[in-house]
């Protein structure tokens, strides 16, 4: 599987490519952003979503279940070492003391991604709910759902570190 | 001052006790959802409450609910920590007897600015 890696502004993206998926990508991929910026402080550059049924290349997943108008999944996808320089910026401290908070770390990333952008798309006449998070750390596994669903991977660079946040929508 | 923090989430305890103790509150008391919460307010009375809303056993707004009815603790300030960012929701967490709110994401600089315009002083 690729990703284009090639940055678009992280402003304002805007992913015509993806049809009437795009402003919610938009909405997704902000989010991310928005929780690096303030909460990790460490610079994520957004990439090209696209609409792939490809597992990304990932072992820690913080996953957050979304419904309303509209159903589906938010995941935060990372490496193991990916994920340590996170949980180590959100707690300020060292990569090296940081280990047995990761789950806990990496399931709030992905709860502050899915509250934000329950916040961006949910309004009075159609309130989003979002779920418990849940991580899932491994080297061989598969998330697989319903063949009807879309799915949109959504590259983020983070220095040498390739993550990824996607978006599981599930047809009403 | 003793702070209580009441998440279920040891991260955002970690992030917001690292917050306090750079404004200069080390007395930290922490609990992992509101009936723990409710615990620790009896083992000792906090000047300050910060509590997220989603929490197992008992949520933030039935531990700030709760703590209202308590005598002494009718008026300590409480900080919602929390994902919701509606309007109505803000309205919901007021009602139930919380001072301020903030939305994560966040920014240390907007909970101490938060923190401090509760305590109505500029500095620990």
């Amino acid at each position: 599987m690729s990703h284009e890696s090639t940055a678009v502004s992280t402003e304002t993206p805007a992913y015509p490519h993806l049809g009437e998926h795009g402003p919610m990508v938009d909405a997704l991929v902000r989010s991310a952003l928005d929780v690096f910026a303030t909460m990790v402080a460490l610079p994520l550059v957004a990439g090209v979503p696209t609409i792939s049924d490809a597992r990304p290349p990932a072992n820690v997943i913080g996953t957050v279940g979304f419904a309303g108008s509209i159903s589906g999944l938010v995941s935060f996808c990372g490496t193991r070492v990916a994920s340590l320089e996170i949980t180590a910026a959100l707690l300020g401290s060292s990569v090296d003391a940081v280990a047995g908070d990761l789950p806990d770390a990496i399931g709030e990333v992905a709860n502050m991604i899915a509250g934000s952008f329950r916040t961006k798309m949910s309004h009075s006449e159609d309130r989003w709910a979002i779920t418990m998070p849940v991580v899932t750390i491994g080297e061989d596994f598969l998330q697989k759902y319903s063949s009807s669903a879309v799915r949109v991977i959504c590259p983020l660079t983070m220095g040498t570190h390739q993550l990824f946040v996607e978006l599981v929508l599930q047809p009403a | 001052m003793r702070v209580l923090i009441v998440d279920d989430s040891s991260t955002m305890r970690r992030i917001i006790a690292n917050t306090l103790k750079k404004l200069g509150y080390d007395d930290v008391v922490e609990a992992g959802d509101g009936t723990e919460g409710l615990q620790k307010v009896a083992q000792g009375k906090p000047g300050l409450i910060l509590t997220d809303w989603n929490m197992p056993k008992m949520d933030g707004r039935e531990f700030v609910k709760t703590l209202r009815t308590q005598s002494g603790m009718e008026a300590v300030p409480v900080l919602m920590v929390t994902t919701h960012a509606e309007r109505t929701d803000v309205v919901l967490a007021l009602q139930a007897g919380v001072n301020d709110y903030v939305v994560k994401p966040f920014t240390p600089e907007t909970l101490k600015e938060k923190i401090e315009a509760l305590l109505g002083k500029t500095a620990a």
